[in-house]
């Protein structure tokens, strides 16, 4: 036998004062780190001939259960293009409008500046062109009837066709329900709750399939395609990842803020939806 | 379960025919009523049996011998008294038996022999007379007896040899050779070769150490330093009782060479006495030493000293492996049974090697049994191996051996690790889509069927040697890896649904694995000149096929399908050839140097719903070059290693040139102080995806000197050991500093259905790691063992994150202990360790818009790039071995029991995010927990 007491003793002690030392370091390490709530978060689109409205809200904190952030009060907006500069009234808590329509012009580029909690926070955005050659493949919208024990027919796209001008612009589809007192389709995805709205961002594409996904109520439609800048692509396409391992931040074009700044141009079609 | 039982049928009918085994080669036999001293049975057995028998009187003579034989074989009778006496005997090669108590007795027998000890006794009696130089008494390998009385030659000479396992004939790469007392020294070759010049005397003796073996003295007489010598080692067996060695240095399970730098060496042999998580895991034992991170426990990867599984260049038979793990990284890819040894240089090291940035694992395969023919294997909870090996004829011998994991609880439990959480993640921007049909809100309350299928790992060697005389030996080595690994799942569509049935059929297929085969020549042109040439293929593939297959089938009877989803493909293609020289030129300098080239195919496809290619890649590169390195003994106790590899890669078309320096300096003879630096270039690298639900887990890709520049790294390392009695002390320090790093991401953006856009990143940064390790090893005794503990820094540098953060894998403090203690055949082990959290990334806030249709959209606002850590990282690991060991001394088996993380240590791999009622709920994904494992393993001989 000769491992000894002693040996068990020194391999002890050398472990406790390694151990030790371990603590010593960790104990002086600080890790935290904090979120910057100063950020406003900026909500605002210019369609030309629309009036405007920008929303500013606070960020929310990861245990808020509110939808939206609160609203931050009592702020100078203004937005200034060519040599003209309007500022922006607050007709609600954090909402500010412009309303003259006829400010936002196609190709115009726009300024948004304000202090807030004393940063001065920033947004430039340019209306896109028109889209071209909006073209529809029908204007008759079918979508089948869907009941338990039945097998649903198929389900027949409309396709919209247009022209991609420098071929890397970017485009959204919004198909909006326009009847006054919308009904509700028999469809196969359960629930009420469904938007007279439904958005597809298309990126790059120069063609859009409707999809059953994207018709909930009966009546006339209006089918917009809209042309878009690319930081509307980005901020609102962001990977909203869900696992430590691989998050990013969403893409923003607002300079100490959050959010969404920018302009769009939309041409519009018209189709009806039956059952 | 019936495979299984299949294996343990398998097992028992080897263990079965174990036992009606001896090594001992004779057929007399014996009858009648014995009562005698032991001493004289074994006279007796010695003239019945002719053997001969060689013993310690001291231990011998008390013990009595009272039995009745009827017409026993002599074998038999041997194994009965011995096993009444609590002995061991052990066969000689040539039929010499010695008595011992344990396995070490017998380097203390051969040294009373040489000392002619007046103990020693020998059986039958004549062969007492050790003048007489023809008789029986040479029963001893040439390693004898005879204390050279003539003339002395005092002119120093040159000695060269080689080192083998005595029992299987297999050559041992790396073991030591020490001259003693004199500062000679040096190491075998990887084909166990060695040289050794200057020697003073043809009366020294040499100190034999390898990990795993029974260090072994060797005696030099004026006779056989006229040839070449061959020195065979036992494997250290344990036993009953420990008898200390004094002057000799101890052996443990992973050993450092005190002159060489950054170097860990390890023996598979010893690996059974670690605990384990279902397999003795070859990379995943250097996790226990310093500077090597053991808190990635998803990984059995090396992240040497800050640097990623990718810059640590594998080589298996001197071919490169590009996958080296299996079960997602859980296991490596090597079968601790086809593997004679492990090294690994954890930066600085010599410019034979090359293409990686921080560190190298050769592992050389074994070769199979010269000697006899022999079968075994290891069944555990996770897997079953077998192997064997055989002399084809006195010159070849050949192994062949075969893993597969079965779905057994340890295979399910990480398997489901990776992939429970499916239908929460859905990797990219596809936020409208789930992965997993029938995994939304609408598939709730209605019945599912949902089948998922096997899954499984293998991996198969074969290697055939062949040596047709001292000087020329080829050897063919096949490797072989592959993982299915399986997620799929059938839903069938409920009736009320679609009349007539109908289902939904979600592929999550991935495939990976790695190919490869040598063939090697390696000859000795004489003493002074070796050389080892190498041809060989190597390759890659990874394929991730995630899609589903809708069927509906409608009331005329009409079968739609439908198929959504992506496919990737990864393959890489290598051919090298390459020859390395080594060329003693003056006793006091060595020099080495080579040639080598290597053609790489790479190519990577990601395509979706089998018609649109989204990325198709493909390159090829030829990597050419030489290297030169000198080793210098200017002064007796100073080392100089001067080196140089120059590299023509054809993508840049440029030359890189890597200078590198090692020196070691003995201030005594306990105490040395080393250091080295170099450069280092890499030109191919592994894209690692984290989020292993997004796609395919890794995939490889060329450097380009565009998107993809070709990485580089200057190491400086400093570093001292000190090595007392029974304690080895080593502290080393190194800055690594590292340029053009490639960071790449990939995310589909858009609707995916519709064929969204998927965007390639590739991002260049620079980085840094620096750390101090400190190891205290206890070497020798019934306790060994180690602590270690490092301080180490990883930072990156990339302007697309914002500057320098912390790399994923940093760790900052890591502390390990490893205690292994032997009690008569158990032995035991206790390993702890304990880091600091990895760093990650976590939302810190969040906030909600609507998109311009009025649809609210809510994100997460997201710290600095790895600015939060997890918690501290620390796990116990217990396990208990026996050993099975024969009456003959041999060792044919283990039984072993392990339990990973045995205090059920909740350590946190990384966090989930969901945002429920608005609210971010932050959930953590764990590592495993209490996990336990038995292994059993066999052999017959």
């Amino acid at each position: 036998m000769e491992i000894t007491y002693t040996h068990f003793k020194q391999i002890k002690k050398l472990t406790f004062v390694i151990l030790l030392f371990t603590m010593s370091i960790l104990a002086c390490k600080k890790g935290d780190v904090t979120a910057d709530y100063e950020r406003p978060v900026v909500e605002g689109y210019l369609v030309p001939g629309q009036s405007i409205t920008i929303k500013v809200y606070y960020q929310k904190y990861l245990e808020d259960t509110i939808s939206y952030g609160y609203p931050i009060k009592d702020l100078q907006l203004k937005i200034t293009s060519g040599g003209s500069t309007v500022n922006l009234t607050e007709t609600e808590d954090g909402i500010y409008k412009y309303a003259d329509g006829s400010f936002v012009k196609e190709n115009g580029t726009y300024t948004l500046n304000f202090v807030c909690l004393s940063k001065q926070i920033s947004a430039i955005t340019t209306i896109p062109s028109k889209p071209k050659n909006f073209i529809a493949s029908g204007t008759e919208q079918v979508v089948p009837t869907f009941s338990f024990g039945t097998t649903p027919e198929s389900f027949i796209p409309i396709q919209f066709n247009w022209t991609n001008i420098n071929s890397n612009d970017y485009y959204l589809i919004s198909v909006q329900c326009t009847e006054a007192v919308p009904i509700k389709l028999a469809t196969r995805r359960p629930g009420n709750n469904y938007s007279v709205n439904s958005e597809n961002i298309v990126g790059q594409a120069n063609t859009f399939n409707t999809s059953e996904e994207n018709f909930s109520y009966f009546g006339s439609h209006n089918v917009l395609l809209f042309h878009i800048n690319k930081e509307y692509y980005d901020a609102l396409t962001a990977n909203n990842n869900s696992s430590s391992l691989n998050l990013t931040n969403p893409a923003t074009n607002v300079t100490n803020g959050l959010g969404i700044f920018t302009g769009l141009r939309a041409d519009t079609l018209k189709i009806n939806v039956s059952q | 379960m019936k495979r299984i039982l299949l294996i343990l049928f398998f097992l028992m009918m080897i263990i079965l025919q174990g036992k009606a085994q001896r090594a001992l080669k004779s057929t007399a036999v014996l009858d009648g009523f014995y009562t005698l001293p032991f001493e004289e049975m074994l006279d007796t057995l010695a003239k019945k049996g002719n053997i001969k028998f060689i013993y310690d009187r001291q231990m011998i003579s008390p013990l009595q011998v009272t039995e009745q034989f009827n017409n026993d074989s002599v074998k038999d009778i041997l194994a009965l008294i011995c096993r009444a006496n609590n002995l061991h005997y052990w066969v000689e090669s040539d039929q010499a038996i010695y008595l011992i108590k344990s396995i070490e007795d017998l380097p203390r027998l051969k040294k009373m022999r040489y000392e002619k000890d007046p103990n020693l006794a020998y059986s039958p009696k004549e062969s007492l007379k050790p003048q007489n130089n023809n008789s029986s008494i040479m029963v001893q390998r040439e390693l004898v007896i005879e204390k050279p009385t003539e003339i002395k030659t005092f002119e120093p000479f040159t000695l060269s040899g080689r080192i083998i396992d005595q029992v299987s004939g297999e050559s041992l790469p790396s073991a030591m050779v020490r001259v003693v007392n004199t500062n000679l020294s040096t190491t075998t070759n990887a084909d166990g070769y060695f040289t050794l010049f200057k020697v003073p005397a043809d009366t020294c003796k040499l100190l034999i150490n390898y990990v795993g073996y029974v260090p072994e003295t060797y005696y030099l007489n004026s006779q056989n330093i006229k040839n070449s010598v061959t020195i065979g080692l036992f494997t250290s067996i344990k036993s009953l009782s420990e008898v200390t060695i004094t002057g000799k240095k101890g052996e443990s399970l992973m050993n450092l060479d005190k002159r060489k730098i950054s170097v860990l060496q390890l023996s598979p042999s010893k690996l059974d006495e670690l605990p384990n998580v279902g397999e003795r895991d070859i990379l995943r034992s250097f996790q226990l030493m310093p500077g090597i991170s053991a808190s990635n426990e998803s990984s059995s990867g090396a992240y040497v000293r800050g640097g990623t599984p990718d810059q640590n260049l594998v080589l298996f038979d001197g071919f490169t492996v590009y996958q080296v793990d299996h079960l997602y990284g859980f296991f490596s890819a090597f079968n601790a049974n086809s593997v004679k040894d492990v090294t690994m240089y954890k930066g600085g090291f010599s410019s034979k090697f090359g293409g990686r940035l921080s560190s190298v694992t050769d592992i050389v395969g074994k070769e199979g049994n010269s000697n006899e023919t022999n079968i075994g294997g290891d069944i555990s909870l996770l897997s079953a191996n077998l192997y064997y090996e055989r002399p084809i004829n006195k010159k070849s011998s050949i192994l062949l051996t075969y893993r597969r994991s079965y779905e057994g609880p340890l295979y399910n439990k990480i398997f489901n690790k990776f992939n429970s959480s499916t239908t929460v993640t859905t990797g990219g921007g596809a936020a409208g889509m789930g992965s997993r049909p029938g995994g939304g809100p609408g598939g709730g309350g209605f019945e599912q069927n949902v089948s998922t299928p096997a899954s499984a790992f293998y991996d198969l060697n074969a290697k055939y040697t062949y040596a047709p005389d001292d000087k020329n030996r080829f050897s063919w080595s096949l490797y072989q890896g592959n993982d299915n690994l399986d997620n799929s799942k059938t839903i069938e569509v409920p009736s009320f649904i679609s009349s007539n049935g109908g289902g939904i059929t979600n592929t999550d297929k991935t495939n990976y694995g790695n190919l490869g085969s040598s063939l090697k020549w390696s000859r000795r042109w004489n003493a002074k000149t070796y050389s080892n040439t190498l041809m060989s293929f190597s390759t890659y593939h990874s394929e991730r096929d995630n899609s589903n297959l809708i069927t509906l089938t409608d009331t005329a009877g009409n079968e739609t399908e439908n198929r959504i989803g992506t496919f990737e493909k990864n393959k890489l293609s290598d051919f090298s050839l390459k020859s390395d020289w080594e060329t003693q030129i003056k006793g006091n300098t060595k020099f080495l140097y080579g040639g080598f080239a290597s053609y790489q195919d790479v190519t990577y496809d990601y395509s979706e719903s089998d018609t649109s290619s989204l990325i198709d890649q493909r390159a090829k590169a030829l990597v050419a070059g030489a290297y030169a390195e000198l080793e210098l003994n200017p002064l007796e106790k100073l080392q100089i290693k001067p080196g140089v590899r120059a590299t023509f890669y054809s993508q840049t078309s440029k030359p890189y040139f890597e200078p590198r320096l090692s020196a070691s300096y003995l201030v005594n003879e306990k105490l040395t102080l080393k250091g080295s630096t170099g450069r280092f270039y890499q030109f191919t690298n592994r894209v690692v995806r984290e989020d292993i639900l997004a796609g395919s887990r890794d995939f490889w890709v060329l450097a380009n000197g565009s998107s993809i520049p070709v990485s580089s790294a200057n190491h400086f390392i400093l570093g001292a050991s000190y090595e007392a009695d029974q304690f080895l002390f080593d502290v080393e320090g190194y800055y690594k500093k590292l340029d053009n790093l490639t960071e790449y991401s990939q995310r589909i953006v858009g609707d995916r259905r519709r064929g969204g856009t998927l965007e390639e990143h590739f991002y260049t940064g620079t980085g840094y790691t620096r750390g101090i390790e400190f190891l205290v090893q206890k070497t020798k005794g019934r306790y060994t063992g180690w602590i270690s503990y490092t301080l180490s820094e990883a930072i990156n540098k990339f302007d697309a994150y914002g500057g320098e953060f912390p790399a994923s894998h940093d760790t900052g403090h890591e502390f390990k202990s490893v205690n292994l203690y032997r009690y008569g055949r158990w032995s035991f082990a206790a390993t702890w360790i304990f880091a600091t959290g990895k760093p990650y990334t976590a939302p810190l806030s969040t906030y909600s818009i609507d998109n311009y249709s009025g649809n609210r959209r809510t994100f997460l606002v997201i710290s600095d790039k790895n600015s939060l850590r997890l918690p501290s990282y620390h796990r116990l690991d217990l396990s208990a071995t026996y050993d099975l060991i024969k009456i003959d001394s041999r060792k044919v088996g283990s039984i072993g029991f392990s339990v990973f993380n045995a205090y059920n240590r909740a350590n946190n791999w990384y966090q989930q995010y969901y945002v429920v009622n608005n609210q971010v709920i932050t959930s953590n994904v764990n590592y495993l927990g209490l996990t336990p494992n038995l292994t059993l393993s066999i052999k017959w001989k």
